[in-house]
């Protein structure tokens, strides 16, 4: 920590900004299941979950900043505010510990989110930050315009919402409801379980490994990304497959068949085993792989 | 991190190593450096260019300018991408930018393109060869077949390897754009080279 | 797919692609060519760096000046609230527009196809785009500038589509993905207003 205070304290110095660094430390009383609300523009954000009743915040601020704890009922506020009305100089970096159980709203622009061992539900978004949590079985979103987002489950049933321009996402170990969305962020997936999915991407790549729920529902759909499936055995779906350009690669079920005779379009309908989930895919360009492992 | 077509490249020669000490020799003006560079570069530049143009004058045109506008550049390579990564940037450049100069693009006529093909265009490489002559000039020609984007996109990403993301930035287009591109190519080879249309 | 050394292993059209020798013998020496060329020079110190286009006829770039949008947390919660009424307006309003027509009129590309989705989308999405403008001018250069080419990126896709559905104008699926990318762009640009407002930093 001092280290990482030191080196803020340095690179200010170095690049001949004015501000000088001052290290500081709030703590305040917070509610277990309170919520924990941080606001900051650039730096580094360490969240950390703790067993304690309290928020710790520490920070190193330049003199034209001040940083803002305020704590009421079960909510914690924890804001990096500029005090001249300036544009504000350097990167701020926070280490905050939070009660585990905590509702965690994290807001940044640049600055990149780290969070460990937050076990309530949270709601992260960065402009161009990265994002890196855990997830259990509370509710995650997470929202960054080109950020990279790296999200590790454990293996507990959650819903995971992420949404991004063109930050790549990582994500593993994590099951029950996923949502995600990019436009040309790529994708690389591996769950225990999949219950619902919703899977939109302009142009991003889609790597999926997961094993389909009895009835799960898996709604995908890309205009240039090239979408792949490898499904855990036993499979026991319907597949609904539609490209207009791109080609189908299945490794078990028959073969896709052109739509029109004249003009471009590939279809593959199928039931295999059961057929108790539902799998929908559709693409413009992207190619579509199905494999079983 | 070696990228692109020097990613396979396991040559002693054309060892990053090497390939630093020569550009480090160069910059100081050493021409004979240089050329070694050159030696060492010279064929996939030209692989480059002849495939994007399709006409061997202005490809050798481009390996040229590409070498001289390099030793104008060289205190700008910053060694983040394998120096024949670099090159390859600028022959690209080179390759549109005489394009635009001359209103029109770079195309050969049909004759043109199989006449390069037949002649010019080396044949496999020794010991990777499932092909024989015929085959190889076969997917040559329908390769110089390709309308121009599509062309550029499947020289530079199947032929040569390199990233959808690498590419679209040689060529100035959007990441999605070099995609639809690579698509549309791969599916005009498809149909010109008589393979069914599955990857299985 | 990304794993090109699989593709190659059963796709024939990678296997015919990777038989291509990356390297081709020039007709004659090119060397003394260049030799001659360079001789007369040294390598410079310096080079003009290689500029990004990223500029669009319909975009304004902004002076770069690195700031943090600032704005009281009612502002925020009334733009916020504003601008996801403005996304699900725009939305509602395409997909209302879709559900009279099935069939989408086969407008020419370069009318962009947006009028079809209706007046409402219409003016939901210029309102947006507008918001959107003025939030990213205040944003670093490195993130304006990729901002850009993804939305860029985003509307390029949406243009191939629609060309694509002028020459199918009765396809479903070009139908629901030109649909769907319209509602990704009003998507990012109603993200963007809203992630940029929700960092307060002035007092």
């Amino acid at each position: 920590m001092r280290a990482i205070l030191s080196m803020t304290a340095a690179a200010l110095l170095l690049t001949g900004l004015p501000a000088r660094a001052e290290d500081v430390e709030r703590t305040a009383p917070a509610d277990p299941r309170g919520q924990v609300e941080i606001v900051t523009a650039s730096g580094e954000i360490h969240v950390r979950g703790w067993d304690r009743p309290e928020v710790k915040v520490t920070a190193s601020i330049s003199s034209s900043e001040q940083l803002r704890v305020d704590s009421s009922d079960q909510h914690t506020s924890i804001r990096v505010v500029r005090s001249n009305g300036g544009p504000t100089h350097g990167a701020t970096d926070l280490i905050v510990n939070v009660p585990r159980t905590s509702a965690l709203t994290v807001s940044t622009i640049s600055a990149d989110q780290t969070i460990e061992d937050v076990r309530g539900a949270q709601r992260l978004q960065a402009v161009s930050g990265s994002v890196t949590t855990q997830v259990w079985s509370e509710e995650l979103q997470v929202k960054t315009i080109s950020g990279d987002i790296e999200i590790r489950g454990n293996k507990d049933s959650s819903e995971v919402s992420i949404q991004t321009t063109s930050g790549d996402i990582t994500l593993a170990d994590t099951a029950g409801d996923l949502t995600l969305e990019t436009v040309t962020g790529d994708m690389d997936v591996s769950m225990k379980e999949l219950s619902r999915g919703r899977i939109h991407t302009t142009n991003g790549d889609l790597h999926l490994r997961t094993r389909l729920a009895g009835d799960a529902r898996l709604d995908a759909e890309a205009i240039n990304g090239d979408l792949r499936f490898i499904l855990r055995k036993p499979v026991e779906a319907e597949f609904d497959v539609e490209t207009f350009n791109g080609a189908i690669d299945n490794c078990f079920g028959p073969k896709s068949v052109r739509t029109r005779e004249f003009a471009p379009g590939n279809a593959l309908r199928f039931k295999e085993g059961s057929g108790g989930a539902r799998v929908r895919v559709k693409t413009l360009n992207g190619g579509v792989e199905i494999c079983k492992e | 991190m070696i990228t692109g077509a020097d990613a396979t490249d396991t040559t002693a020669e054309r060892s990053p190593f090497s390939d630093a000490a020569l550009v480090a020799a160069a910059r100081g003006g050493d021409t004979r450096a240089f050329e070694r560079l050159y030696r060492l570069h010279s064929g996939r530049v030209l692989g480059v260019c002849l495939r994007m143009t399709r006409r061997r004058d202005i490809a050798e045109d481009c390996v040229q300018q590409t070498f001289i506008r390099a030793w104008r550049s060289l205190a700008a390579f910053e060694g983040r991408s394998a120096f024949g990564t670099w090159l390859h940037r600028i022959a690209v450049n080179e390759v549109l930018t005489y394009a635009r100069n001359h209103g029109t693009r770079v195309e050969a006529t049909q004759d043109d393109a199989v006449e390069e093909s037949d002649e010019s265009v080396a044949t496999a490489r020794d010991g990777v060869n499932e092909y024989d002559t015929g085959e190889v000039m076969d997917v040559e020609r329908a390769l110089a077949t390709l309308p121009d984007g599509s062309r550029h996109v499947v020289v530079l990403q199947a032929v040569y390897g390199y990233s959808h993301e690498e590419v679209a930035d040689m060529l100035g287009i959007a990441v999605g754009t070099c995609k639809a591109q690579l698509h549309r190519g791969r599916r005009l080879l498809r149909e010109r080279l008589g393979l069914p249309e599955n990857a299985s | 797919m990304s794993d090109q050394h699989n593709e190659s292993a059963r796709d024939p059209l990678d296997q015919a692609l990777a038989s291509l020798s990356r390297d081709v013998q020039p007709s004659r020496d090119l060397w003394a060519g260049i030799s001659a060329e360079i001789s007369a020079s040294s390598p410079v110190t310096s080079s003009p760096r290689h500029s990004v286009t990223s500029s669009r006829s319909w975009l304004q770039l902004a002076a770069s000046v690195v700031l943090i949008v600032a704005s009281s947390i009612t502002t925020y919660v009334v733009v916020h609230r504003s601008m996801q009424e403005q996304v699900l307006q725009a939305q509602q309003s395409a997909t209302q527009q879709l559900q009279q027509a099935p069939v989408l009129p086969a407008m020419p590309a370069s009318f962009g196809g947006q009028e079809a989705m209706g007046a409402g989308y219409v003016q939901a999405r210029a309102a947006l785009d507008k918001e959107f403008q003025q939030r990213i001018a205040t944003l670093p250069p490195v993130t304006r500038a990729k901002l850009e080419r993804d939305l860029a990126d985003l509307r390029r896709a949406a243009a191939d589509i629609s060309a694509t559905l002028a020459r199918h104008p009765s396809d479903p699926l070009l139908q629901e993905l030109l649909l769907s990318t319209y509602q990704s762009e009003l998507g990012m640009l109603g993200s963007v207003t809203d992630m940029t407002n929700a960092t307060e930093t002035r007092l």
